[in-house]
């Protein structure tokens, strides 16, 4: 055989096998990519990493990869890869927060028809509603992360305290435990953990606040969205939580720069004495202070309202994703619920899990989840549906954070946040 | 000439300009496509209420409109010119200063030129954390050296501040970017011939007048290039004043990059931050255009 001849015959050797290998690879691997915020967050990422290796070791044929990114990032790069949609994921982290906005750009897959009876039974109380939007799951429920206040027992004690139910009684706490422990005649210890930065931790929280109180901020009336911004009770309350910083001084100097990490270290070096959070907070002061275990306790929001979300979190399934990748997603998803028996994600991250046997595990039955419980238990607001969810919270955010640089008076920073939110509801009516 | 020897001519010409053309083709693509049809998609979104996925609503001039007649997007315009104008000028008063000490004879002369370079070297990113390490209200070292020198009884929040916040960005800013200027001055302070300030000394003139009319004539050139390179580099600043405030506290440091970031990818309303920042490309334009006219060398 001369060599022409011989490289006639291995190309089409080569030719042959790559052809007849094409279709068995993809009928066997199936890839499931997952943008997760979950993986970038310390000390629970590496769970996530685990749980996926777990899967790809039990169901060869399906690889699920994962990309760490940060919650705060997640939507900017699902809307640009929105544009050109062969690049996004098969899964993405969704929260309540952002699956209107993801909504809105179509690349949601609701969750109805891929979960069975079974599944969607085991979630807890209210969950899966906490995920739905116009009655269609938006996202599969991983963890919930309702607000509740955490409070240093042991100084209730020593002060007389008791829980407050309502947010007068939550001032004079917050004063109470506002003092110079060390008599050097300058204030130390503040009564109040609050989060002033202007970022979506101080929106959201200043948010609980203002839905406790019983204002809407914006509703939903015939189909257009309207705001509820302007009038003497907003304002009163409005003036309320910044007057805790301008007036009281209940709360931490410089109370712009204090973002969500500072006001957790400093709830959990005992620089102040209650915080408004979710249960994540919990996890972290434990960490950073494994001395304050049997020395916290939550309870629920003060006002007459209910103060939270459910703040359901999780994984949404992307439209453009193939068949199989969806079903492999889906499998996936319920592999992640399922698996750990000792919930490392949900007990290291403080998170609650959204299924019923989750959330009897041990390590959320103390004094310190019970305000979670009991707000679970109460009920919560039920998920706003407005797709510029995060414009809103900005414009709130704005409105406080003028007030306490000593920008705007309170009425002056209304009067600016009810334009803005005007102007902002003529984008997304 | 022979009608033949014209069309042979007119040949060769069309030759040389087809391989004009393909010399300067890679570059006009990579210019097209990496500055023309950004800018071009830009203006086309910025008439547009839009996600950029599913929602075109044509809005016409309504955004640009709205940048004049609201007052978010010109008193950010405004702020951001004071920040700009305050950075550069000490960015120069500082250059000089160092740029005319380093031009001097001295020992360890190499050594200082290094050591004044180093802030010009670090990202923006680390030297943002390190100065709001430094301010924090709590445990930051500048509160503490203060209260030690008893120049203050109680700590400062420096960044947290309505007052304090914008002069302290400015001042990070300005030590940031000086040692650009000051590289650019003694660069240009160095191919200034000797022989002209032996002459002005010989003529009589002091110090400060060889240095108003040979220094400043002789750094004309450089003077109009960093002047333009530096106040464009810190009208669009983002970096540094987002990771020190965010823009805060309230909109004291919110300059128009930050407005226009916030808009698009905070608030999704792509097409009025993108009416905004056609707004923006539009007056650094003219900027470099009044720089170039000004200082324009005759």
């Amino acid at each position: 055989m001369n060599r022409k001849t011989l490289s006639l015959v291995l190309t089409a050797a080569m030719l042959s096998s790559a052809a007849a290998a094409i279709p068995a690879a993809a009928e066997e691997n199936v890839t499931v990519s997952i943008m997760c915020a979950y993986a970038s967050e310390d000390p629970h990422g590496q769970y996530v990493y685990q749980y996926a290796e777990a899967f790809n070791a039990a169901n060869p044929g399906i690889t699920v990869e994962i990309q760490a990114i940060s919650s705060n990032d997640i939507y900017a790069k699902l809307a640009s890869m929105a544009t050109s949609p062969d690049d996004l994921p098969t899964l993405f982290w969704s929260s309540v927060d952002m699956a209107p906005s993801e909504l809105d750009i179509g690349i949601v897959e609701s969750l109805d028809e891929y979960l069975d009876e079974e599944t969607k039974a085991s979630f807890a109380n209210g969950v899966l509603e906490g995920a739905s939007f116009d009655g269609k799951i938006a996202f599969y429920p991983i963890d919930v992360q309702p607000s509740a206040v955490i409070y240093r027992k042991d100084r209730f004690d020593e002060a007389g305290l008791s829980v407050p139910t309502t947010w007068e009684e939550f001032l004079e706490c917050a004063r109470a435990l506002t003092l110079d422990s060390d008599g050097d005649g300058e204030i130390d210890q503040w009564g109040f953990s609050m989060v002033g930065s202007n970022n979506s931790s101080g929106q959201s929280r200043f948010m609980s606040y203002l839905w406790s109180c019983g204002n809407d901020i914006v509703r939903n009336e015939d189909g257009e969205w309207v705001s509820e911004i302007d009038n003497d009770k907003f304002l009163a309350d409005f003036s309320f939580w910044t007057d805790l910083y301008t007036v009281e001084g209940v709360v931490p100097t410089s109370i712009t720069e204090v973002d969500y990490a500072t006001a957790a270290n400093y709830f959990a070096m005992g620089y102040t004495s209650i915080i408004l959070s979710g249960s994540n907070a919990i996890g972290v002061a434990y960490n950073s202070n494994p001395d304050l275990k049997g020395s916290l306790g939550s309870f629920v929001i003060p006002g007459d309202a209910p103060g939270t979300m459910l703040n359901a979190e999780g994984y949404a399934l992307c439209t453009y994703a193939s068949d199989e990748e969806k079903a492999a997603a889906v499998e996936f998803l319920k592999f992640f619920s399922n698996n750990d028996p000792e919930l490392g994600l949900w007990q290291a991250s403080g998170k609650i899990p959204a299924t019923i046997e989750g959330q009897k595990a041990e390590y959320i039955v103390g004094d310190d989840y019970a305000g979670y419980l009991g707000t679970i238990e109460a009920g919560t607001v039920p998920t706003l549906n407005f797709p510029g969810f995060a414009a809103l919270k900005t414009a709130l955010g704005d409105a406080y954070s003028a007030v306490f640089a000593g920008q705007s008076t309170n009425e002056e920073a209304v009067k600016a946040l009810a334009k803005e939110v005007d102007s902002m509801l003529e984008d997304y009516n | 000439m022979s009608t033949d020897a014209v069309s042979i001519g007119t040949g060769r010409k069309k030759n040389h300009d087809n391989a004009g053309y393909a010399f300067v083709s890679p570059a006009a693509l990579a210019m097209i496509l990496l500055i023309i049809y950004p800018m071009a998609y830009g203006f086309y979104i910025s008439f547009f209420n839009t996600n950029l996925v599913n929602k075109w609503n044509f809005v016409g001039f309504k955004y640009y409109l709205q940048a004049f007649t609201e007052p978010d997007f010109y008193q950010s315009l405004i702020r951001t010119f004071i920040f700009m104008f305050f950075v550069v000028a000490g960015h120069f008063f500082l250059g000089f200063l160092l740029s005319n000490l380093l031009n001097k004879k001295f020992f360890g002369r190499t050594f200082f030129r290094v050591i004044f370079t180093l802030p010009w070297l670090f990202p923006e990113t680390v030297i943002a954390l390190l100065f709001t390490w430094i301010m924090n209200p709590m445990y930051g070292i500048l509160n503490a050296i203060l209260k030690s020198l008893g120049l203050i009884s109680s700590n400062i929040g420096w960044l947290g501040s309505g007052t304090r916040a914008f002069p302290a960005v400015i001042f990070v800013c300005i030590w940031k970017g000086y040692p650009l200027v000051m590289t650019m001055l003694l660069s240009g302070m160095q191919s200034i011939p000797a022989d002209l300030y032996e002459a002005a000394e010989l003529d009589g003139a002091t110090k400060w007048k060889q240095f108003l009319h040979v220094t400043i004539p002789g750094l004309r050139p450089v003077l109009n290039t960093t002047l333009i390179l530096d106040s464009v580099w810190w009208f669009k600043q983002y970096t540094l004043v987002y990771t020190m405030t965010g823009g805060g506290p309230g909109k004291t440091t919110d300059l128009i990059s930050l407005s226009i970031y916030g808009t698009a990818f905070n608030d999704f309303r792509f097409g009025k931050a993108a009416a905004w920042g056609i707004i923006v490309f539009i007056i650094c334009y003219l900027i470099s255009k009044i720089y170039g006219v000004v200082l324009k060398d005759e």
